[in-house]
This record gives C-alpha cells, sequence and structure tokens, in this order.
C-alpha cells in the first residue's frame, strides 16, 4: 500500500515498480482479447494510461490487479466496438465467406500442421470477436447477459458465438475429422 | 506454449487448455519507454486542444467579422449622403440627433484614443476581418472628408450632425473588430 500511495503522489519509482508488476498479466490478456499485433500494444499503452490517471481514486476494495483487468477489459471491449475496427474486420474476410462466416478469421493453411497444433494458434485462428467470447465466458468467468451487454448485443449473440468458436476450435484440432463449417445455423 | 492434442479434443479439455494458458507475457514496452510515450501523447492531446481553442476563437472573430459587416452593408448599397434627411425633406422637422448622440460620441473619442494605440497591422492578418476593417476605414474616410467638404461650404447642420453620428457608430464598430483580434491573436 505504501507503493500505491507513493504513486498516487506521482512518486515515478514506485510507478515504475508498480509497472513492473502489472504489465505481464496486463498485456498477456489483452494479447488474448485481441491478438498480438500493434493493436495489442496500443490498447496496452492506452490501459496503464488509464490505470494511473485513475489510481489516485482506487479504493482498495478489490485487488488491483482485478481492478487493472477491468480497465483492460474495457479498453478492449471499446476497440472491438469501434466502428472502424469492424470496418476493418469486414474488409479482412473474403466474400465467398459470406456474412455468416464473418466472426471468423481463417487460417491461411486449413490443415494445420503438427507443430502448430496448439492453443495459442488455435485461438489465434478465431476472429477478435469470437476470442473475446471465448476468453470472457470461458476465463474470466463472465456471463453470456454480461457479455451480450458488453458488445451492446444480447445474450444469444454471446451463445452463437460460443457455440461456433468451440465448432473452430474442435476442427482446429481434429481437421482430417471434421472440416470447419462455414454457414450459420 | 504447446500442448500435444492428439488424443484430447473434446471442448472441456480446450477449455482446460486455455486456462492454463501462461498469464503473463513480456509487455511490448519497458517503463522509460512507456513513460515517453505518455508524454508524447499528453502533448498531443495538449496541442489538439490548443487547436480547437484557436479554431473556435477564429469562427469567434470571423462571426463577429461578419455581425460587423452585416450590420453595414446596406448603407453601401444605398450612398449615405441619399439616406441622411435634408432641409426640404419632412425628416428635417424631426429630431436628426438621436438620443444616444452624447454618448456614442463619448465612446467613439474613446475608441479613436484605443485604435491610435494599437500598430497598424494587427498580429495575425485575418482575411475575414481585413475585410470588414478595410470597409470600416473606407468608410471613416469617406465620412470625414464629407464633413470636411460640408464644413467648408458651411450650412447642412443637421446633416453634419447626423453625418458625424454616423462617423462616430463606424469608429465604434472598428474598435470592436480590432478588440476581437487582439483577442484572438492573444489566445494560445
Amino acid at each position: 500500500m505504501d507503493l500505491l500511495a507513493q504513486a498516487c503522489r506521482g512518486d515515478e519509482h514506485a510507478e515504475s515498480k508498480i509497472y513492473a508488476a502489472v504489465a505481464p498479466a496486463t498485456f498477456a490478456l489483452i494479447r488474448r482479447l485481441l491478438g498480438g499485433g500493434a493493436q495489442a500494444e496500443d490498447v496496452f499503452q492506452d490501459t496503464m494510461m488509464t490505470f494511473y490517471e485513475r489510481l489516485p481514486s482506487f479504493r482498495a476494495e478489490a485487488p488491483i490487479g482485478a481492478w487493472l483487468r477491468q480497465i483492460a477489459i474495457s479498453k478492449c471491449l471499446m476497440y472491438l466496438r469501434s466502428p472502424w475496427h469492424r470496418a476493418r474486420l469486414q474488409l479482412d474476410v473474403t466474400p465467398e465467406e459470406g456474412t455468416a462466416n464473418m466472426e471468423f478469421y481463417h487460417p491461411s493453411q486449413p490443415a494445420p500442421v503438427a507443430e502448430c497444433l496448439d492453443v495459442e494458434h488455435a485461438l489465434a485462428s478465431l476472429s477478435p470477436t469470437a476470442r473475446a467470447v471465448v476468453w470472457l465466458f470461458e476465463v474470466e468467468g463472465y456471463s453470456h447477459d454480461e457479455i451480450g451487454r458488453a458488445f451492446g448485443r444480447t445474450a444469444s449473440f454471446s451463445k452463437s458465438q460460443l457455440a461456433r468458436a468451440h465448432h473452430r476450435l474442435r476442427a482446429w484440432f481434429e481437421p482430417a475429422v471434421e472440416p470447419p463449417a462455414c454457414t450459420s445455423i | 506454449m504447446h500442448f500435444d492434442l492428439e488424443d484430447s479434443h473434446s471442448v472441456p479439455e480446450i477449455v482446460q487448455m486455455l486456462r492454463h494458458l501462461p498469464s503473463e507475457s513480456e509487455p511490448p514496452m519497458h517503463w522509460k519507454e512507456f513513460k515517453r510515450r505518455q508524454l508524447l501523447r499528453r502533448a498531443r492531446a495538449r496541442s489538439a486542444q490548443r487547436r480547437q481553442f484557436a479554431l473556435v476563437a477564429g469562427v469567434a472573430v470571423v462571426m463577429i467579422g461578419a455581425v460587423a459587416l452585416w450590420r453595414y452593408l446596406p448603407p453601401m448599397q444605398a450612398p449615405m449622403a441619399q439616406r441622411l434627411p435634408t432641409a426640404a425633406s419632412p425628416m428635417a422637422h424631426r429630431p436628426v440627433v438621436p438620443i444616444a448622440w452624447d454618448e456614442a460620441a463619448l465612446r467613439s473619442v474613446a475608441s479613436e484614443r484605443w485604435l491610435a494605440s494599437q500598430p497598424a497591422e494587427p498580429v495575425i492578418v485575418r482575411v475575414s476581418t481585413r475585410a470588414a476593417v478595410t470597409n470600416l476605414e473606407d468608410r471613416i474616410a469617406w465620412a470625414d472628408d464629407t464633413l470636411t467638404s460640408m464644413r467648408a461650404k458651411g450650412g447642412e447642420a443637421d446633416r453634419a450632425r447626423a453625418l458625424q453620428y454616423e462617423r462616430d457608430r463606424l469608429v465604434n464598430s472598428l474598435a470592436q473588430v480590432r478588440y476581437a483580434e487582439t483577442l484572438a491573436a492573444d489566445l494560445p
């Protein structure tokens, strides 16, 4: 708490210590939700700036890590909801895939080779929206209602995204048995 | 982190593996780099804010200029001398000098004094207000010329006083526009 108090007073040394403690987990979370790349770096920067700006208002009612996680998730969802990002997502999809499958990114190699069989790559094969839904539901413990609200949609949106993401993940690991479905239900 | 998934394909197992992914990863920048970018972003935000203020001030100056132009444009279409009451016209029997004559004259003297203390050109010359200033200066010069010739000829005292009143108003308007320009130039 001393470190926090010092950081609240603007002590840069304390701020740097807090940064060293919380930055790795925060960036890991952002990377899981958004994938790697420049956008994850931007959102990370934005999250940490907001964190330091709001630090004086932190009341220690919850662990600081959980508080920062909330800020990071909120920033990621804002990014995913932004019209600019959604437009870019649509441009990334090939026209023949149609709108039903628009939420998924397609790996360049349809049948993943043995060395790519890891969860990181499977997660990366999902669209940012589907990835965020899977992560928030399965790992962060959000309910479908909460996820739906976070995306400005309904709980059904979250459920359908999750079902399709599960299908996609299973297909990723079993490419020869069942190819990924491209039609919506 | 790699998993061997040959024998584990069910969703619960995949979810378990998701939960066991490393919870930390190397941040994209160290503290000093983060601090540098933070300062850069704040500086950009401040500069954007300054630009916004300058834009608002510019718009205000343009609006003041436009209002000044709009107020004095009709007399340009009809020469001022024609609009002034003549001795033969019915207006000659009405009081030509408005009630606010003294006040306008006093303000005009103060405005002229203030204008004299200002540089000939504003710090930042704006096209929009420049047009208004030039227009007002031209019309003040015309009023001065007309007043001089009226005084030289003698007579037409009522018309001369009305013209003097009009000139005072023009001087006050010019002072207002120049004052707005000065305020806008002082903004960051």
